[in-house]
């Protein structure tokens, strides 16, 4: 057997690169001048679509939300971000058995798998926000677990109610741990945030910027996206993938077609879900540490919820989870966090 | 990693570094290099789960290790159905269950299968009970289809398809999907299988829609004995109304377009067709079995050159669709992905305590309202054709009838069938004008074939009827009773309460005919049902409560998802008097439907004597059922006249015995008589007689009349080895004198 451990790769989805993540891959560079070329890449296509490069965007003085929040400006920078940290990864400790993302996590993780690749995969990046950001709708997110982590039937049952009573107008965007994130056109965005009630303070909360991802909502900007990409932009995968209905595929088969048509397909204009796709990776790769990439740390909980959900491990709440982490290595590494990154180079 | 590696893995890996491959017969054009793949990939990923099953079982991790290697072209099968096709797989179909996965999104047929291996509660089919292939999502239900008994059922899924249609009835399985049911050439000579595959035909024949493909993977060997050659093909190819296909199972576009062309034929013609797959057994028929003990090595070695998986794998080179180096990754990868994903599934949680094996046999499930009771008007329209007799206290055959009319108003997905039940109404008359009233779709003659019929409620029950079987006479049963015992009241258990096939079953029985008599007749054991757990037997002894008691199993088959075996005294169907010609005494008025059910196992109580009344005390308590009841209450009344004061209990539910209620309704007697009509061995009275020791022991006096061990002959000597009235009367008597004398 080999002595590398083995490990499951996660890729951030949007809203991943906030405030505190300014000038996170700027530092990435610093420690690591090896993935300069990799951005400078970036910033070249950025440069030739006339928009600003990932450097300028990482590098500002200060966090703009109108700019940094923009959707081409936070996919590319995320995207970069996701691939710089998937880069530093020491290859010689951790053997990547599968990678998988949230949302347009799925995006990074085809960058880390080969898929997509060079400045190909900066201009699909780029497309497909600005095609999915100018989509109609809105997108919330409201959780469906108590304060343990464990799931809440009466959360879940309000949730459903909500769907069912905006039957074509509100969707599932995204199952997301212990988190609902719902889709619709703005009415019945509106409508369901005012009729679920308020919990933590903060939920139900409005994603700003975002449209309503993962939705049939979408298919307009879909339909056009395959319309714009030609299937010789999906490469064979090196690596296995868990995309957002738990399929996995597999690595060295070329299937241009069919990843084509699932990433500007159906991964855009219907449900994903993360929840299983971590469930399927796990209990399918069964890898001795998950590897979050940043930016950020945020897709933890997230993680762990869904773990939770299966009693992976033993896990079965939030306080299982937390004391599993301390372990000297525990299973769940991420990069956003720097005492476990500096596990992981 | 080679020394983790099993050594047919190895010898996989050095073939690829050298390139050494059988000689491509076909490059597969049939298939795209994706779907190649993906049916090479299913048949790896069953091939290496077996090898691991085989490196767990060394470890003492996992048990059974019968495996699916040789038989993986079964996945070019699956390929070529659609996943909403219930399929009651071999077990050798582990490619089969893997490809079928892949049409899931979110499957995880891996860590399920080793989950299974290793006898893991997280086991998501069976909770560790058993090795299975099996998923509720994937529609497969679980079974060990060890001698083919999974046949009759798929017969009856097919015909419950078919009749969904028909009923406009909304069923597990959508009205186009065809059944698909796999199984051994070995298992192919059984009778089990024989008669269903009879039973298709005979179905098809008469035009009745059946849209059931059996796929027999002949690899030429029952364990050590060989399948004489072109047997298959010589016994199955040519029977009636079942449409023949043929294909190598060692070429996978073949199997895949046969199987598709198959399929199209049943799904279209809603006509059962047989798929023969040509198959090897490679590795022998289990882990625990030496072939070379019986099959020359040389033979074994040629074999494994037939391997599919060789053939499949070969052609993915071939076809370019994977290098050579690219290969050797992939199956280091995947061998390396298993070996962890059992290291999981080893240490996974596993079944402890009694309580946790036995939570799936019958598992409590939450009260469900039944459908409403049929308004009057109905009523009034459906009892017309016997308005003469409506209103006057009638014999128990005849209240059985009325009661099934009611259930059938009530429950629009009830369904009787059986031999004779249709025109004929049964031998009995219990089931007369319910055809008329219902019709042919509800009201059904079978074929002359009770393992057909016991399949045919497993299969109409899974697919969401309330099945009511008729077995015409006890004895009848015995031939078949595997389909309850090793099917029907298994499949909860091994599904972990995830699937059910509640039904009731019928069976008139138990002796003391007067009319025709002798054993299958006059059949007085039904020994076979209880020790089977998790069934209900029911057995009323005179009308109202046969009303009731039946009301009750449908009930429990509605809500409870339980499986009912109701017993019916033949001798006491038509009986009219209890003491005296013509006294009417047996005769009894029919229980609205709307008349509270006794609770279940609640003996009814009979008290006989010159002090009757409830605050008497009973002298001694007789606990009989049937026609031992019967019986009982005739000797009572003849003992009353002797002064003696009685308690005789009907327990109604011989299976399971409720003893706590039984102990409660002998009101703190001690001396008892238990007077059984069954045989002195095997008989209920054993029970009884253990079970009142133990719950008080020392306490309870207890004696026993019961039939002698021996068969029924015919005529006046069938009462020679039955209890009789004047044994009762002698007994108590002998029971009680001395406590008189005192």
């Amino acid at each position: 057997m080999s002595q590398k451990k083995t490990a499951l790769v996660v890729c951030p989805g949007r809203g991943s690169y906030n405030r505190p993540e300014l000038g996170y891959i700027s530092q990435q560079l610093a420690a690591n001048p090896g993935i300069q070329p990799l951005i400078n890449g970036f910033d070249q296509v950025r440069r030739e679509l006339g928009l600003a490069t990932v450097s300028e965007l990482d590098g500002a003085s200060q966090f703009s939300s109108r700019q940094h929040l923009q959707a081409d400006n936070a996919a590319a920078l995320i995207y970069s971000a996701g691939q710089a940290d998937f880069a530093r990864i020491n290859r010689n400790k951790f053997e990547i058995v599968a990678v998988t993302g949230n949302s347009m996590g799925w995006y990074t993780a085809l960058g880390c798998a080969g898929v997509w690749q060079d400045s190909s995969s900066m201009q699909l990046v780029t497309s497909m926000a600005q095609l999915t950001a100018g989509a109609a709708g809105n997108q919330f997110i409201y959780p469906i677990v108590n304060s343990d982590w464990q799931l809440d039937i009466d959360k879940q049952a309000r949730v459903a109610e909500q769907l069912y009573l905006h039957q074509g107008a509100l969707f599932m965007s995204i199952v997301y741990g212990g988190y609902a994130v719902l889709a619709g056109t703005q009415r019945a965005v509106q409508a369901a945030m005012q009729a679920l009630p308020v919990c933590d303070e903060r939920f139900p909360l409005l994603l700003p910027g975002h449209a309503a991802f993962h939705s049939p909502l979408m298919l307009p900007a879909a339909e056009q996206a395959q319309a714009s990409w030609p299937e010789q932009h999906f490469a064979t995968p090196q690596l296995p993938l868990v995309d957002g209905r738990g399929v996995i595929w597999p690595s060295q088969l070329a299937q241009p077609a069919a990843l084509k048509a699932y990433t500007l397909g159906q991964q855009v204009s219907d449900t994903f879900h993360f929840s299983r796709a971590i469930q399927v990776a796990v209990k399918e790769f069964a890898p001795e540490h998950i590897i979050l990439l940043g930016p950020g740390s945020g897709l933890g909980g997230a993680v762990a919820q869904s773990l939770i959900a299966i009693n992976w491990q033993g896990l079965t709440s939030k306080q299982d989870f937390t004391d599993a982490q301390q372990a000297a290595s525990p299973f769940v590494l991420s990069m956003g966090l720097p005492e476990q990154r500096q596990q992981l180079l | 990693m080679a020394g983790t590696l099993h050594p047919w893995l190895q010898s996989y890996l050095q073939r690829i570094e050298q390139g050494s491959w059988p000689a491509v017969s076909s490059l597969q054009q049939g298939l795209s290099d994706s779907e190649l793949y993906r049916l090479w990939h299913s048949q790896l990923c069953s091939r290496l789960l077996d090898l691991q099953s085989r490196l767990l079982q060394a470890k003492g991790q996992s048990f059974y290790t019968i495996g699916s290697a040789g038989h993986e072209g079964n996945a070019a099968i699956a390929a070529a159905l659609r996943p909403t096709d219930p399929a009651f797989l071999h077990y050798r179909s582990g490619a089969f269950f893997i490809e079928r996965s892949k049409q899931l999104p979110g499957s995880t047929p891996l860590h399920d299968m080793l989950l299974s291996f290793c006898a893991s509660s997280d086991d998501p089919i069976s909770g560790g009970r058993h090795k299975v292939l099996g998923s509720l999502a994937l529609n497969i239900p679980p079974q060990t289809s060890t001698i083919a008994s999974q046949l009759p059922k798929a017969v009856g899924t097919a015909f419950a398809i078919g009749l969904s249609r028909r009923l406009g009835h909304t069923g597990s399985w959508p009205d186009d999907a065809l059944v698909m049911c796999s199984f051994g050439d070995a298992s192919a000579n059984h009778s089990t299988a024989q008669g269903a595959i009879n039973a298709a035909c005979w179905a098809a024949y008469q035009h009745v829609p059946l849209p059931m493909l059996f796929v027999c993977e002949d690899n030429g060997l029952g364990i050590s004995t060989p399948t004489p050659h072109g047997w298959i093909e010589q016994s199955l190819a040519d029977r009636p109304e079942l449409r023949y296909f043929a294909a190598d199972g060692a070429d996978l576009a073949q199997t895949y377009a046969v199987a598709r062309k198959a399929a199209h034929y049943v799904r279209t013609k809603r006509q059962p067709a047989l798929l023969h797959l040509s198959t090897v057994r490679l590795f022998g028929h289990a882990g625990a079995d030496t072939e070379t003990a019986y099959r020359h090595k040389n033979l074994i070695e040629s074999e494994l050159e037939q391997d599919p998986l060789l053939a499949s794998t070969g052609c993915v080179l071939a076809r370019g669709v994977l290098s050579g180096p690219q290969l050797y990754s992939t199956v280091s990868a995947l061998a390396q992905q298993i070996c962890r994903v059992a290291e999981v599934a080893s240490s996974a949680p596993k079944l402890s305590s009694a309580s946790e094996v036995m939570a799936a046999i019958a598992p409590l499930k939450p009260t469900l309202p039944a459908p409403p009771l049929p308004v009057s008007a109905i009523r009034s329209a459906l009892f017309d054709f016997d308005k003469h007799n409506m209103g006057k206290p009638q014999h128990l055959a005849k209240l059985l009838n009325w009661t099934l009319h009611d259930l059938f108003a009530q429950y629009s997905n009830t369904l009787l069938f059986g031999e004779d039940v249709a025109k004929k109404g049964g031998v009995y008359g219990v089931s007369q004008h319910l055809l008329q009233a219902f019709g042919a779709n509800r009201v059904i003659n079978t074929l002359l074939d009770e393992q057909s019929i016991l399949g045919m409620a497993i299969g109409l029950a899974q697919q969401g009827f309330i099945p009511i079987a008729e077995i015409q006479f006890l004895a009848y049963v015995h031939n078949a009773e595997d389909q309850i015992r090793g099917e029907a009241a298994t499949l909860p258990f091994f599904s972990n309460g995830q699937y059910h096939n509640a039904m009731v079953i019928r069976i008139a029985g138990l002796a003391y005919q007067r009319g025709f008599g002798g054993h299958f007749h006059n059949d007085n054991s039904f020994a076979v049902f209880r020790d089977i757990p998790g069934i209900i037997v029911l057995c009323p002894s005179n009308g109202a409560d046969a009303a009731l008691l039946l009301r009750q199993a449908v009930q429990l088959a509605y809500e409870q998802k339980r499986l009912v075996i109701f017993l019916e005294p033949i001798a006491l169907y038509m009986t009219r008097d209890l003491l005296l010609p013509g006294d009417g005494r047996w005769l009894h008025d029919y229980p609205l439907p709307d008349t509270p059910l006794p609770a279940l196992g609640e003996p009814a109580v009979f008290d006989q004597g010159p002090e009757q009344g409830p605050a008497a005390q009973p002298e001694l308590v007789i606990i009989s059922y049937g026609n031992g009841y019967f019986l009982s209450r005739q000797a009572a009344a003849e003992l009353e006249e002797s002064g003696y004061s009685l308690r005789i209990l009907d327990i109604r539910c011989l299976v399971p015995l409720h003893t706590d209620a039984i102990i409660a309704a002998l009101a703190g007697c001690a001396r008892v008589l238990i007077v059984d009509e069954c045989r002195r061995r095997g008989s209920l009275s054993e029970e009884l007689f253990t079970t009142l020791h133990e719950a008080r022991p020392g306490y309870f006096q207890l004696s026993r009349i019961t039939a002698e061990d021996s068969f029924i002959p015919l005529g006046a000597a069938a009462y020679a080895v039955l209890p009789s009235k004047q044994q009762i009367i002698d007994k108590v008597q002998q029971l009680l004198s001395g406590e008189r004398a005192i």
